[in-house]
């Protein structure tokens, strides 16, 4: 029963359940690397360039510390996951630039759904090339894990949508959630590797829900109906998490949803710099509800972060509680 | 309607012809100084790539010399170009600029949708006349590529510094004002004579490939004007990335030349990178391999600070200069460089060159 190796890094929290659902029906023992730490973010700064992002950097560490737990490292070159998008430049290159390490056994399928009338035949390729990197040839095989996967990811997706956050919806049968009525409420936009990583998000959930706030992220929910309002926009932004961070954003300042919006970037991230400034011009032209570009690099540290969140929050609250009162008088 | 355009490097000769042959008034950016940079930066979001920025201060300097409509390409991703114009018009209409932004679309993402963009732009479709200007323009762009590269054989070898390119700008001048083929090839072919003489047959013993993403090796103004640098060190530049480079891949109709020579590209690049990545990314692994074959010292790559595709491209470098024992060094640029680091990070690389022998075939 070989071992396959998935790093808890860039789009972990997306497609983990597919992955895992997908490799173990081939009977193949799954390994994750630990939640990132500051050594794994150390280990990845060091093995890395220096100009690149934050999120590649982790990367990186996640993959220096599978290295030698187990057979093969999953490592797909993820050129487009959705119809006419891509993710970033830097994902096209993922397998590339990771050689440079020397890490045996990876493997690197290619995936590339941009062009719709292709989909599954593209999807169908990259599960072959897993297979054969695996040593299995059976279409049978193949299609029943793919398959199984892909209903792991329905479900997971379901529980997203009912509003738990990616490491509670891992989980088939999380906890019950706390109720979210009355509260006021957050939303969170980023990159899901960006915003979900505790080390990028210095724990920004847990400060927000045990302050008493509810939480929104683009994941909570349909992709397809943020695609649409996303789709507004003079031109189609062509990057998935620009258009689904935009999407969601426009769905909660236009249907009031919450009360402040908080954008988590990494430090040198390309796309970022041009949605994050386009989602703030929006947001700010077409609403009154507060937002913050929350921007994250190695030296962050954790006290000037929670400052700045709490004031934003002061700031929310005071604003709630303004409203309030000339709403009675 | 007045129209303008972004610079880039000699990008505006080129759209000068295109559009007054077809009957345009054309209201060119003032040439890019520091001033362009300020507004550029100003008014950008602080962490775009440098070329977005250089280019918003070209358009807000050409919007105050009357421009109503900017013309500007677009792009399908992945990389940020695509996308410039848009975040573009979104930062001018916050800024309370009033103009029109005609955004080209490359035609491969259909064709009926960008002649409808010229008919907009042109109230019809004057073939003959479109016709024209795209060959006068592409025939300019043609011998700007061929005297620049007769300019950069040059300087490092002329008697006075400045010489080539005292002659290339007065060149160019002229260039813009000329209107006819013929006269095109006259001032070419006076031009190539001209800097032979000043060459007189010798050729630099140092030679280094440039690679990198397409505005900083094109843009003196974005590069700090490294290829003269370069020159005045006594190095000889070579470079697969020019003008008529950007253009063919953007517009050319070739569909099978085009193929042919990616194809290429990607066996080249394919042991370090297998994938395209945007931008010049691939561009820059392969020719540095083809660069390397053609006996080149060094290869400097140039791009703007967090430029995705091209920290890709750096991220494969090493491995390719560990192959090829061939010395790379890597420059990011933007709105901090200073010139004196620059200059003291390029003659410690050169000063690191062995002396190469240089195939003298293309002598
Ligand atoms: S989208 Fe941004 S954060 Fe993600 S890999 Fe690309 S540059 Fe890095
Ligand atoms: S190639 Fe680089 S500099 Fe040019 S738009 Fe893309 S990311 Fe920006």
């Amino acid at each position: 029963m070989p071992a396959v190796g998935i790093p808890r890094a860039l789009l972990f929290y997306e497609l983990f359940p597919l992955w895992r659902e997908f490799f173990t029906s081939l009977g193949c023992e799954v390994i994750t690397s630990q939640p990132t730490s500051k050594e794994t973010l150390n280990a990845g700064a060091s093995a890395a360039v220096d100009e690149t992002c934050l999120p590649i950097k982790i990367m990186y560490g996640h993959i220096l510390e599978l290295q030698g737990k187990c057979d093969f490292i999953f490592l797909p070159r993820l050129v487009s996951i959705e119809p006419n998008s891509y993710i970033c430049p830097k994902f096209m290159g993922l397998p590339d630039i990771v050689r440079g390490l020397g890490v045996q056994g990876v493997i690197e399928p290619t995936v590339d759904l941009r062009n719709p009338k292709e989909y599954w035949q593209r999807l169908w390729q990259a599960a072959v090339e897993i297979e054969y990197r695996l040593g299995i040839y059976s279409p049978t095989r193949v299609a029943s894990a793919l398959f199984r996967g892909l209903l792991a990811e329905r479900g997971y997706r379901a529980r997203l949508h009912q509003g738990y956050l990616p490491w509670e919806a891992l989980d088939s049968e999380p906890l019950p959630k706390p109720s979210t009525q009355n509260q006021v409420k957050i939303g969170v936009i980023g990159h899901p590797y960006t915003m979900f990583d505790q080390i990028i998000n210095m724990n920004l959930f847990e400060l927000l829900r045990l302050s008493g706030y509810g939480v929104l992220t683009p994941v909570n929910h349909e992709i397809r109906l943020l695609n649409r309002i996303a789709r507004q926009l003079p031109k189609d932004l062509f990057w998935t998490y620009g258009r689904r961070m935009i999407g969601a954003a426009r769905l909660w300042y236009q249907r009031k949803l919450v009360d402040g919006i908080i954008h988590i970037v990494s430090f040198g991230c390309g796309t970022d710099s041009l949605t994050g400034d386009l989602i703030e011009r929006l947001t700010k032209r077409e609403s009154d509800i507060p937002f913050m570009l929350l921007t994250v690099d190695e030296h962050t540290g954790e006290a000037g972060f929670r400052t700045r969140v709490e004031a934003f929050l002061d700031m929310i609250q005071f604003r709630a509680a303004g409203a309030g009162r000339s709403g009675c008088q | 309607m007045k129209v303008t355009y972004p610079h880039m490097g000699t990008l505006n000769i080129v759209l000068n012809a295109l559009l007054r042959e077809v009957d345009l008034e054309v209201v060119p950016p003032p040439p890019i100084t520091k001033r362009t940079l300020e507004l550029g930066i100003a008014n950008s979001p602080e962490f775009a790539c440098l070329p977005l920025k250089i280019t918003l201060g070209n358009f807000l300097e050409a919007l105050e010399r009357g421009a109503e409509l900017i013309i500007m390409a677009g792009g399908c991703g992945p990389c940020r170009f695509g996308y410039y114009a848009q975040v573009q018009r979104e930062i001018l209409t916050d800024l309370g600029c009033n103009f029109e932004m005609l955004v080209l679309e490359p035609p491969q993402s259909g064709w009926p949708d960008f002649l409808k963009q010229i008919r907009s732009l042109l109230g019809g479709l004057p073939v003959a006349a479109i016709r024209r200007g795209w060959i006068l323009g592409w025939q300019k762009v043609k011998a700007i590529d061929w005297v620049e590269e007769e300019v950069e054989r040059t300087r490092p070898v002329e008697p006075f510094s400045g010489q080539a390119d005292r002659i290339f700008r007065d060149f160019l001048a002229q260039l813009d004002q000329t209107t006819t083929t013929s006269g095109i090839q006259r001032l070419t072919m006076a031009t190539l004579g001209d800097l032979q003489d000043l060459r007189n047959g010798q050729r630099a013993n140092l030679q280094v490939g440039v690679v990198g993403e397409i505005y900083t090796v094109l843009e003196p103004a974005a590069n700090q004007d490294l290829l003269r640098r370069l020159g005045s060190l006594g190095v000889e530049v070579r470079r697969k990335l020019r003008l008529s480079h950007w253009i063919g891949e953007h517009l050319t109709l070739n569909k099978k030349k085009k193929r042919r020579l990616r194809l290429e590209l990607e066996k080249l690049a394919a042991p370090y990178l297998k994938h395209f990545v945007g931008g010049h990314g691939l561009e820059s692994v392969g020719h540095t391999i083809e660069l390397c074959r053609e006996g080149v010292a060094g290869v400097i790559q140039i791009a703007p600070l967090t430029c995705m595709p091209e920290i890709v491209a750096e991220s494969v470098l090493p491995q390719v200069s560990a192959d090829l024992s061939l010395p790379v060094l890597t420059l990011f640029v933007d709105e901090h460089t200073a010139e004196a680091g620059l200059q003291t990070r390029l003659e410690a690389f050169i000063d690191l060159l062995p002396a190469r022998s240089i195939s003298r075939k293309s002598i």
